[in-house]
């Protein structure tokens, strides 16, 4: 009898947490199901990350040391040819990588936790809290935000890649911080957070578990579209020179490229390879931002309510044009 | 209502004033409940009727504590419920009065599954010895409701469930902590006529069955007499006849009361009630703190000069039956 009821209970709890994984990963994978954006998107980043990653396993050559002789045209040795200096352009571009994704990465994540702080507590608790959050937020809106990082990054001298990831992540948090500050003045109104008030909710699990979960798609969509402006933004300071040129990024790639004059000496690949792929890259991080837009907002939804009402616009059109004909 | 039984909340002039806009200068109020009383005691229910805008929402949530009031006394098993400033007094008394809302597809949080919806009032008051015992007893709680096969529905996301099962949900949600007061905002209005039912009587056997006091607030008078003994007629924040459901429906005596009830569009006796006397247009007034007279005189036929002045008292009929009319001085 204990025997029985023993295994009845154990077994149906494995069972469960098995779907449940099951489930999470089809709930994850359905996310990209009809939405082509988003499995484009995904599916670039997931190839770079990947790549950069295992970069050493990929590439034999040390990305900061000469291996070859300067501007080697890409061959089946060097695939994306050497630089100037004669180093490996493919191994730079991985290895490279690992450092750009990581200031994105960090940077998206500290804007993100700061716009979410500020945001939800900004919605939730309104009035005075509000006031005083909201002049923070514009006080950092107004200020030209990449004047304003070339300014911090020249005053403090040829800054690092971790340096250049704070500065982005502390200066960019007000958007996010803003639309999450809206939705949640409306998610605030809703009955379940009544309830759970009534109920004796503590104010920080309202906040972090009754409100946050319901905003995830905006989170996700301000984290994403940071990591892309930083990513852009990095390089951008570090091809104008304010960035450490020792440290291997795509943007020092480029700032390389352009004090070896990589262009007029025929050496391209050195100038096209990070170029191409910031745009690519930026462009994935784009298309996952729109993705998420059209997931949380219906209304820009394509599928079948598109497909249904071009087909009703076409039918009204050929009676409209039929009719005028008898 | 015959033996006389321990009220186990006790409402006295509750008023609550809200801001309605506010400038430099000066905030306009407006007074969204004024002076009303009403006692719910275990077992039975309490019907609040009255159309949109009159206050009827606002009292529950002041008993739920979601609005403060401007003045009141209330009461909960005798003791003023001010005095419950110790948290553990405000715990105690979060746990024995909850809400059920009107809107079943906003009460529950959609990113949570049934199951947490159902246990989190069990675990925030300590009702959980450990995690078996904890989905025991949420599965029995969803068996309660009707939400069967339990087990199903307990890792269901709200959005998989029907208006009527959300509700029911709800309703676990509300009976979980086992309390002695239910606050039924408008709970069946925005569902299925055809399921309505069901929930009203799952309602009705909770009350009978648990000893559970309701507040049950409507617009709809039939189903205050189906399941509240006692109901209670509100207009823009008064409260003008309250008694027994079946002599306030029956015999309704104010004459706000009886536009309500000649309005139920009902086959048979009410057919022919002749709505001409009342003035449909400037209809429902904005009460403010310093309006006077009663609430009615703009819409209601009969009134008299003396209606525009005074407020009229409440007037003792037969019974428990009580109006707040000047025709009964
Ligand atoms: N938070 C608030 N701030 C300002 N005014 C409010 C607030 N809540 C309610 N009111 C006002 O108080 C009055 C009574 O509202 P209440 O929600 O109690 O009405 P109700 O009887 O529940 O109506 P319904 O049947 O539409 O739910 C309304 O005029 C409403 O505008
Ligand atoms: S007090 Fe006067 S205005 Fe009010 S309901 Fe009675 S008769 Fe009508
Ligand atoms: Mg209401």
């Amino acid at each position: 009898m204990s025997q029985i009821s023993l295994s009845a209970k154990t077994s149906p709890l494995r069972r469960l947490s098995f779907s449940r994984v099951g489930r999470r990963l089809a709930r994850f994978l359905s996310f990209f199901q009809g939405n082509p954006t988003g499995a484009i998107g995904g599916g670039i980043m997931a190839v770079v990350v990947v790549a950069c990653l295992t970069a050493p396993w990929l590439t034999e050559f040390e990305p900061n040391k000469r291996v070859a002789r300067p501007h080697v045209e890409p061959n089946a040795e060097h695939v994306l040819g050497t630089t100037r200096q004669g180093r490996d352009v493919y191994s730079q571009l991985l290895h490279g990588g690992r450092t750009s994704l990581a200031v994105a990465f960090i940077a998206g994540s500290i804007a993100t936790v700061i716009s979410i702080l500020v945001g939800i507590a900004a919605g939730y608790y309104g009035g005075r809290v509000d006031q005083w959050l909201n002049f923070a937020m514009n006080v950092v809106l107004v200020f030209p935000q990449l004047p304003l990082l070339i300014v911090l990054a020249a005053f403090l001298g040829q800054v690092g890649p971790t340096v250049i990831a704070l500065l982005i992540g502390i200066t960019s948090w007000p958007w996010g911080a803003r639309v999450i500050r809206s939705q949640t003045m409306a998610i605030r109104q809703k009955e379940f957070v009544l309830a759970a008030e009534c109920m004796g909710e503590s104010k920080l699990r309202i906040l972090l578990i009754e409100i946050l979960p319901n905003l995830t798609a905006i989170v996700a969509g301000s984290f994403v579209g940071v990591m892309m402006y930083a990513l852009i933004n990095e390089a951008g300071l570090e091809f104008l020179g304010l960035g450490d040129p020792t440290v291997v990024t795509w943007g020092t790639m480029l700032y390389w490229a352009q004090s070896s004059a990589a262009l007029y000496t025929g050496g391209w690949w050195e100038m096209i390879v990070p170029a191409v792929t910031i745009a690519i890259v930026g462009g994935a991080m784009a298309l996952i931002n729109m993705s998420i837009d059209q997931i949380s907002n219906p209304k820009l939804k394509t599928g079948p309510h598109l497909k249904r009402w071009r087909k009703l616009n076409k039918a009204i059109e050929a009676r409209r044009q039929s009719g005028g004909g008898l | 209502m015959t033996e006389q039984k321990d009220a186990i909340v006790t409402v006295d002039n509750l008023t609550k004033d809200f801001v309605v806009s506010r400038s430099m200068t000066r905030a306009t109020w407006m007074r969204a409940l004024n002076e009303v009383s009403f006692d719910l005691y275990p077992g039975e229910a309490l019907a609040i009727v009255g159309e949109s805008g009159s206050g009827k929402s606002t009292s529950a949530r002041i008993l739920s504590q979601i609005y403060n009031s401007t003045g009141s006394e209330v009461r909960y098993k005798g003791e003023p419920i001010r005095d419950f400033v110790k948290r553990e007094g405000q715990r105690e008394f979060a746990r024995n009065v909850q809400m059920i809302f009107q809107d079943p597809f906003g009460s529950l949080n959609p990113v949570h599954r049934v199951f947490y919806q159902v246990a989190r009032p069990l675990q925030l008051h300590g009702r959980s010895r450990n995690k078996q015992a904890l989905r025991e007893r949420v599965l029995e709680l969803l068996e309660t409701v009707g939400l069967t096969p339990a087990h199903e529905t307990a890792d269901k996301f709200p959005h998989e469930l029907s208006g009527g099962q959300r509700q029911r949900v709800a309703i676990a949600r509300a009976l979980a902590v086992e309390p002695d007061v239910i606050l039924a905002d408008e709970p069946i209005s925005m569902l299925d006529v055809s399921i309505r039912l069901g929930i009203l009587n799952l309602m009705l056997d909770l009350k009978e069955q648990h000893g559970i006091a309701f507040l049950y607030i409507t617009h709809d008078i039939a189903t205050a007499r189906y399941f509240a003994e006692r109901t209670a007629v509100m207009y823009v924040g008064h409260m003008v006849e309250w008694g027994d459901s079946d002599a306030v429906t029956q015999n309704p005596q104010h004459p706000y009361t009886q536009l309500l009830i000649a309005a139920v569009p009902e086959p048979g006796e009410h057919k022919s009630h002749d709505l001409s006397g009342y003035q449909h247009k400037g209809d429902i007034p904005m009460w403010q703190p310093d309006s006077q007279g009663c609430p009615f005189a703009e819409r209601c036929p009969h009134a008299l000069p003396a209606c525009r002045d005074t407020m009229p008292p409440a007037r003792k009929l037969e019974g428990n039956h009580y109006v707040r009319c000047h025709l009964f001085e």
